[in-house]
């Protein structure tokens, strides 16, 4: 398994476990953390956790079941900075009350998404490299 | 060929397959089980509300039915079928899997009793246990992810 999609599924893990974490807090005391921590989690559980989960496992598993080597490795690449690099703004954006970063953070976010779904729909036609 | 013999010759493909580790294991069969009951749950919220999710106190229980209940127990059961089979390492097995598969029951259940109950400490105890339960998944696959160097 590439080291970028074994990155992806530990990554999606400490999101996880983030974002409970984040959750269990505010449920303890809702004045410990500020900001939308609600919107925080939802965001941290689902494009953290999850969406990173299955990066990381269809770059691996969708180029095998397709039967094509990946299209691109260096958009996959790409794509795991550019995830990391927006989720964290989303999520700095939440807490502190600041839409712009939510804002900027979302284009990165959705950069990702697009590298991704580009990446597997060209592996997945049999436009593969080699 | 007979009928018979069909069946013997998928049973004997059946148990080839159990053998060289292509199907479930029993814990993850476990796991992906239950995610389809949670599944069900959730979709209760459907009749009920005439949304899967109502804007009320019944929110987070539905809500988390599905992504606790479903989504979770998926990840659970396909990442620890897949994981080892995509790297060559083994999960961390033993009691480990189903300590985390009973945090995980312990947690929904507390989970989405309290929301709909209105008791705030069983949601608590729900959240940690829910919470406890990703920590032993996380510990079972990283050295999946990660081996020592031997
Ligand atoms: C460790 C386990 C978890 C705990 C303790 C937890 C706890 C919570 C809490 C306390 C809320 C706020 C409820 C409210 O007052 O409205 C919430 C909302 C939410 N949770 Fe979780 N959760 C957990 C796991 C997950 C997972 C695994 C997902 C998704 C895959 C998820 C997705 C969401 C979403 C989408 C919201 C709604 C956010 C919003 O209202 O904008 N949660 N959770
Ligand atoms: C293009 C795809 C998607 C669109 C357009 C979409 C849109 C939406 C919208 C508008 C809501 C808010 C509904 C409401 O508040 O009543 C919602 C809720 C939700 N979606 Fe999706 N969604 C998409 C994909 C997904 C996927 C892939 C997942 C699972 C990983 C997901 C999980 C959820 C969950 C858990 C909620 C409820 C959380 C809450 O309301 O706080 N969605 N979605
Ligand atoms: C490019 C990535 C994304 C950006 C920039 C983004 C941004 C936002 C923003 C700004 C809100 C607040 C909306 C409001 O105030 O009414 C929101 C709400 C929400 N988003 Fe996202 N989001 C993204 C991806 C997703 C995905 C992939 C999902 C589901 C899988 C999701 C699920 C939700 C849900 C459930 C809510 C709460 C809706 C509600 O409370 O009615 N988001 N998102």
């Amino acid at each position: 398994m590439h080291k970028r999609n074994r990155l992806f599924v530990s990554i999606a893990l400490i999101y996880g476990l983030l974002g409970g974490l984040i959750a269990i807090v505010r449920l303890l005391d809702p004045s410990l953390i500020p900001g939308n921590v609600p919107r925080a989690h939802g965001h941290i559980m689902l494009l953290g956790f999850i969406l990173m989960m299955i990066y990381g496992i269809a770059l691996h598993v969708l180029p095998r079941f397709g039967g094509f080597p990946l299209y691109s490795e260096r958009m996959a690449d790409w794509q795991l900075y550019a995830a990391n690099t927006g989720l964290p703004l989303m999520i700095a954006g939440w807490l502190g009350w600041r839409d712009m970063l939510v804002m900027t953070g979302g284009l990165f976010t959705y950069g990702a998404i697009v590298l991704f779904g580009l990446n597997m729909i060209l592996t997945v036609r049999g436009k593969g490299s080699a | 060929m007979p009928e018979k013999n069909i069946a013997e010759v998928q049973r004997q493909a059946h148990s080839r397959m159990a053998q060289m580790g292509f199907t479930f294991s029993r814990d993850n069969r476990g796991f992906i089980i239950a995610a389809q009951g949670y599944l069900m749950l959730a979709g209760i919220g459907l009749l009920i509300n005439g949304s899967l999710l109502a804007d009320g106190a019944s929110r987070p229980a539905f809500l988390h039915l599905f992504t606790l209940g479903f989504m979770l127990f998926m990840i659970y059961g396909l990442g620890s079928h897949m994981l080892p089979r995509f790297t060559g390492n083994p999960v961390r097995e033993g009691v480990w899997p189903w300590w985390q598969m009973g945090l995980a029951h312990a947690g929904v259940a507390s989970y989405v009793a309290g929301y709909l109950l209105g008791w705030h400490g069983l949601v608590i105890v729900g959240a940690l246990l829910a919470w406890l339960s990703l920590a032993v998944f996380t510990f079972r696959v990283w050295p999946v992810l990660w081996p020592k160097k031997c």
